[in-house]
């Protein structure tokens, strides 16, 4: 005998109440799916990696004083206080684009470039591991009174460098998104670095102690497009290693780039 | 059964129905939200919309898929299967919530259109490590906006039920897209033991709950298959005892390519097509209610001995003669055409 002969209750949705075997079934249907969502939300939630402590003051304006300079990457310098030391902020402009698009924008809104001119800035900050980005919104000259735009000096650390890591951008990197590094964030980074940010190697220990490369080719030139193909995965490559100011600099060659497993990203430096 | 299109043909069951659903999908984002709070709360915003509907709209979705067969196994359950479509359209809409999210998350305010971007930025096909796992997403996310807009009588009715059938069954091919678009994607970004079990349960159980069923389904057919014996000059096949068939209730026969329904009622039978006009509900797990056959999917009615629907509805099924000898039911198969009437066969 089939589970519908000896079942002789039957409902249809129509009627306004279901006979009572039939409603305790439902019941306890819907008792194991509520059980079931709870289980499902707690797990899922509690079994992420977690994120990092970055910050994206969006919503939040600063206003910053200092010397707009371009080469390799436009940076807005901070002049050090007595609180304070001098500070380098990597320029970016709103969406997924590096800062030539605003300081274009800026320089056709009061007729000249701000590029190496001294500068009242409006925008958010963007932070994390001691390296700042600042989101561009607006900015306006100051009077020189005849300073020059700083000279921040070039500083050769190595010769001939190779480090492992995982090229991204450092907008998102630096507190935009989160996660910002890995399969699930490779598209932003693709666009963020198609966009003209900046592209940075993010090179991390087994201690989870990171430093971030931005990257520049052999003559200082912008490297983006060839850097596409290796953007979101481990990566080896090779360069000379430098400093100016807040940030560290690879001047790398692409063709010396190579795809690295991601599980071997905690030994830093190849031979 | 409705003669009309209402956007929404109310009852008081369905209110019930999207009620308890609203208050679970309400509980289910507060906890997550709350959890995540509670616990990462670094996360943004936008990452926090995107795993709470993604979560969710993946959840509703496994449990739309085991409704189903959970009713072919148990028939008590069919209350949960009569209002699923405000189910499907829920998920649609979660769903749509977390690809909105993701597209302008990872996609929108660049050097190029969103659509191109999504398609473009990562091109490695080829690869497993490396997939373009939001292109999965985006097709799931076409054939469920597809079958949320259809999912309504009115593009039953004008599609016609074969290729409204044929567009639902697409439910398969976006739970396929889904899995790899989770397995490729968040999986493979977490590498969570945990997230890999819980997604790992949740195939296992919809695979499970479908292979029951099938079996379930496959020894049935076979119980209800007849050969035609006895006579050559006779079509009438020999479907089952008179006995076999509980009152106000159907045997169903699967003769040749023919499946037929054999009712039982008020000292009489009758035999109809046992597919429902509507969905194609199986007839032959219905009841007579008021002197109808009454379809167990969502209530469609026929009369049984002319497989009409009762005015002024208009549905039509194909009728079967039918005879009665000593307790014994014989049933012609070759189908009359629906809505033609056939005298009942006197129990005598």
């Amino acid at each position: 005998m089939s589970t519908l002969e000896k079942d002789t209750e039957f409902y249809i949705g129509w009627q306004a109440e279901a006979p009572p075997r039939i409603a305790r079934s439902v019941r306890r249907a819907v008792l194991i799916i509520v059980i079931g969502s709870v289980g499902v939300a707690l797990l899922t939630v509690l079994a992420q990696r977690g994120f990092n402590t970055a910050t994206f003051e969006f919503g939040q304006t600063t206003e910053l004083e200092g010397w707009v300079t371009a080469e390799p990457f436009p940076m807005l310098n901070l002049p050090g206080t007595a609180s304070r030391p001098k500070q380098q902020l990597l320029l970016l402009s709103p969406g997924k684009f590096g800062a030539a698009q605003k300081l274009h924008e800026i320089a056709q809104k009061i007729g000249q470039s701000i590029v190496g001119q001294r500068v009242h800035m409006r925008g958010f900050l963007i932070y994390h591991d001691g390296k700042t980005a600042f989101e561009i919104s607006d900015a306006t000259l100051l009077p020189v009174n005849g300073a020059k735009t700083p000279s921040i000096p070039v500083e050769t650390i190595a010769d001939s460098v190779c480090l492992r890591g995982e090229i991204t951008d450092p907008k998102c990197l630096l507190g935009v998104m989160k996660p910002s590094q890995g399969k699930s964030h490779l598209d932003c980074a693709v666009r963020c670095i198609a966009g003209g940010i900046p592209p940075v190697l993010k090179v991390a220990n087994a201690a989870g102690v990171a430093e971030y490369y931005l990257l520049i080719g052999p003559d200082g030139q912008a490297i983006n497009q060839q850097l596409l193909p290796f953007v979101g995965y481990g990566v080896s490559m090779q360069g000379r290693l430098e400093r100016q100011g807040d940030w560290l600099y690879l001047r790398t060659n692409p063709l010396t780039i190579k795809h690295f497993d991601k599980s071997m990203l905690h030994i830093t430096m190849c031979h | 059964m409705s003669l009309s299109y209402d956007p929404i043909h109310w009852t008081r069951y369905k209110r019930r129905y999207d009620k308890v659903m609203a208050a679970i999908l309400a509980a289910f984002l507060l906890l997550f939200v709350a959890t995540q709070l509670l616990f990462f709360p670094e996360i943004t915003i936008e990452t926090l919309v995107i795993r709470a509907t993604g979560t969710l709209g993946f959840l509703m979705l496994h449990v739309i898929l085991v409704i189903g067969p959970l009713c072919r196994l148990q028939p008590r359950f069919l209350p949960l299967l009569y209002n699923r479509r405000h189910l499907g359209v829920t998920m649609f809409f979660m769903a749509a919530i977390h690809g909105v999210f993701s597209l302008v998350q990872f996609h929108a305010n660049g050097n190029t259109d969103w659509l191109t971007s999504l398609f473009t930025s990562n091109t490695a096909y080829g690869s497993v490590q490396r997939f373009p796992f939001q292109s999965l997403g985006a097709g799931a996310l076409l054939i469920l906006f597809l079958m949320a807009a259809t999912s309504h009588d009115f593009w039953l009715k004008n599609l016609g039920s074969r290729w409204w059938k044929w567009l639902h069954m697409g439910v398969y091919l976006a739970y396929a897209l889904l899995v790899m678009h989770v397995a490729l994607g968040i999986l493979q970004f977490e590498k969570s033991p945990l997230l890999i079990g819980i997604s790992g349960l949740g195939m296992s159980m919809v695979l499970g709950f479908h292979v029951a069923a099938g079996l379930k389904q496959a020894r049935a057919d076979s119980q209800a298959r007849r050969k035609k014996v006895g006579a050559e000059d006779s079509p009438f096949v020999f479907a089952c005892n008179v006995a076999d068939i509980p009152e106000n209730r159907a045997k169903m026969l699967l003769i040749a390519d023919q499946q037929i329904a054999v009712f039982k009622y008020d000292q009489r039978i009758s035999a109809v097509h046992n597919r429902c006009k509507h969905q194609g509900g199986p007839l032959s797990e219905g009841k007579i209610l008021d002197g109808c056959i009454t379809c167990p999917w969502h209530g469609y009615q026929y009369l049984p001995h002319n497989g009409q629907s009762p005015p002024p509805f208009v549905e039509k099924v194909a009728t079967y003669a039918v005879r009665v000898e000593a307790g014994k039911v014989y049933v012609n198969p070759t189908p009359y055409p629906e809505g033609t009437a056939q005298i009942p066969a006197e129990i005598a």
